[in-house]
C-alpha cells in the first residue's frame, strides 16, 4: 500500500504555492513528473481530491459546519438542494427521524449565547470518549441558536451513532458547559 | 513569495471556475487506501512498455501514460496560474504529449516524463507570446473538451469526510485553507486579511494539510461512536 508521506504532501505545496526556491524548482519539477508517471507521486492525486471535494462542498453551502440564523437564511435563498430543517431541544432531545429524501440538513439547537465569545463543540460516545472536537465554531449570540449543517450522508452518520455533545464556552484557559444533548 | 510574477504564462487571465482535477489513478474506493489500481502499471519496465504501446497506437495505453503524467502537469500549471487557468493550461500540455505521442516523437520511453516536463515549459513560454493551439490540434485529432476531461477518473476523497475532518480545524486554519483551496487566493493576501506573515500562513497550511491527511486516513468520526 502505498501512503503519503508529509513530507511529500508539503513540499509539493510549496511548490505550487510559489515557496520553493527558484533554483530548487527545475530539479523538483523532473522528479515529480517522473514520480507521476511511475505511480509514486500520490501526494498528487491527495491533493487534487481536496481541491475537488472542497469545491463540492463550498458549491453545496456545507463546508462550514456551524453557520449562524443569517447564513442559514442565505443558504436557503441561494441552495439548489433539498434543505430539511429540524430542531433539537437541549431540554428534551431526540434522534431525529431522517428518513424524508434530503441533501443538506440544517439543525437549529436553542440556547442561551449571551456573553459568549468562543464556543467549542465536543461529540463524546456514551461511554465518554471523545468522539471529535470542533474548536471555534460559528455563531452569534443574538439568535439565541446554534445552527448546525452538514451533508446527507455526515447527518445520517451522525444520527445512527449513539453519543453526548457538550458546549463549551471558552474563556483564556478555562471553559464553562453551556449545555450537554445526550442523542 | 507566490507572486504575480511567479504564476507566470501572464497571457492567461486568473480565473475563478472551478478545476477539473486529474485522476488520482492509483486510488480506490477509499483515497487514503491507495493502493495501486490493476490496470496501471507500477515498475518502470512495465511503464516503458506503455509507453511503446501507446506509440503502435495502443488508446488504452495512451490513456494510461496520459492518466500518470496529468496530475503533475497540473501542479506545474497550479504553481503559475489560477485554477481556470491552469485547468487550460494542463490541457494545452497534454495534448501536446498527445501529439508527441502519436507522432512517435519520444525516441526514448524511459524520457516520457521528461519530454512532458519539457513540453510544460515550452509551453508556459509559449503562451506569453502566442494564443491557443488546442482547438486546431483537438480538432486535427477528433478529440473534443470532453475527452480530455473524461481522463481524470473521480478523486475519492468523499465530501462528508472532508467536511467531517475540517470541523475539526481551528478557526485560523479552517481560514488559510478555504482561502487557499476554496477561494484560490495568493499567501500575501491571505497574510493581509488575517494580520499575520506570509511565513505564518505558509506554517498553518503546512500543518492543517497534516491534520487533514491524517484524519482522512481514519474512518470518519462519527463510525467509530457506532
Amino acid at each position: 500500500m502505498t501512503t503519503i508521506s508529509d513530507d511529500a504532501l508539503l513540499h509539493l505545496d510549496d511548490y505550487v504555492r510559489g515557496q520553493l526556491p527558484d533554483d530548487a524548482v527545475d530539479s523538483y519539477e523532473e522528479q515529480l513528473f517522473a514520480r507521476a508517471l511511475a505511480g509514486d507521486a500520490s501526494e498528487l492525486g491527495f491533493r487534487a481530491g481536496l481541491v475537488n471535494a472542497f469545491a463540492a462542498l463550498s458549491s453545496s453551502g456545507t463546508l462550514a459546519l456551524w453557520l449562524t440564523k443569517r447564513s442559514v437564511k442565505a443558504l436557503i435563498e441561494t441552495s439548489t438542494q433539498r434543505i430539511m430543517q429540524i430542531e433539537v431541544d437541549p431540554a428534551r432531545p431526540s434522534v431525529p427521524s431522517l428518513t424524508s429524501d434530503f441533501d443538506i440538513l440544517i439543525t437549529r439547537i436553542p440556547m442561551a449565547l449571551e456573553g459568549v465569545t468562543r464556543l467549542d463543540a465536543e461529540v463524546l460516545t456514551a461511554t465518554g470518549e471523545v468522539v471529535k472536537v470542533m474548536p471555534e465554531i460559528s455563531f452569534d449570540p443574538a439568535d439565541g441558536a446554534l445552527y448546525s449543517c452538514c451533508e446527507r450522508e455526515l447527518a445520517i452518520k451522525a444520527s445512527a451513532a449513539k453519543t453526548v455533545t457538550r458546549m463549551w464556552a471558552v474563556e483564556g484557559e478555562s471553559r464553562r458547559l453551556v449545555v450537554e444533548i445526550p442523542m | 513569495m507566490r507572486s504575480e510574477v511567479a504564476r507566470g504564462a501572464k497571457a492567461l487571465q486568473p480565473s475563478r471556475t472551478t478545476v477539473t482535477e486529474a485522476s488520482a489513478a492509483k486510488y480506490g474506493a477509499d483515497p487514503m487506501n491507495a493502493t495501486s489500481s490493476p490496470q496501471l502499471p507500477s515498475a518502470p519496465g512495465e511503464i516503458h512498455e506503455a509507453v511503446l504501446r501507446a506509440q503502435s497506437g495502443d488508446r488504452d495505453a495512451e490513456r494510461l501514460v496520459c492518466r500518470r503524467i496529468l496530475p503533475a502537469i497540473r501542479a506545474f500549471a497550479s504553481r503559475r496560474l489560477r485554477a481556470a487557468a491552469a485547468e487550460d493550461f494542463a490541457h494545452d500540455a497534454l495534448v501536446l504529449v498527445l501529439e508527441a505521442l502519436r507522432a512517435r516523437r519520444i525516441e526514448d520511453p524511459n524520457q516520457v516524463a521528461s519530454f512532458a516536463l519539457g513540453i510544460c515549459r515550452n509551453l508556459a513560454r509559449e503562451r506569453a507570446r502566442r494564443g491557443e493551439r488546442r482547438d486546431v490540434l483537438l480538432t486535427q485529432f477528433g478529440l473534443t473538451e470532453q475527452d480530455l476531461v473524461s481522463l481524470a477518473a473521480p478523486l475519492e476523497i468523499r465530501r462528508e469526510h472532508l467536511e467531517d475532518c475540517y470541523s475539526q480545524l481551528t478557526q485560523r486554519a479552517r481560514q488559510v485553507i478555504r482561502s487557499t483551496f476554496v477561494d484560490d487566493d495568493v499567501d500575501r493576501a491571505i497574510a493581509s486579511a488575517l494580520s499575520i506573515s506570509e511565513a505564518n500562513v505558509r506554517v498553518i497550511r503546512h500543518r492543517t494539510l497534516a491534520a487533514l491527511r491524517t484524519c482522512l486516513e481514519k474512518p470518519i468520526s462519527w463510525e467509530g461512536a457506532q
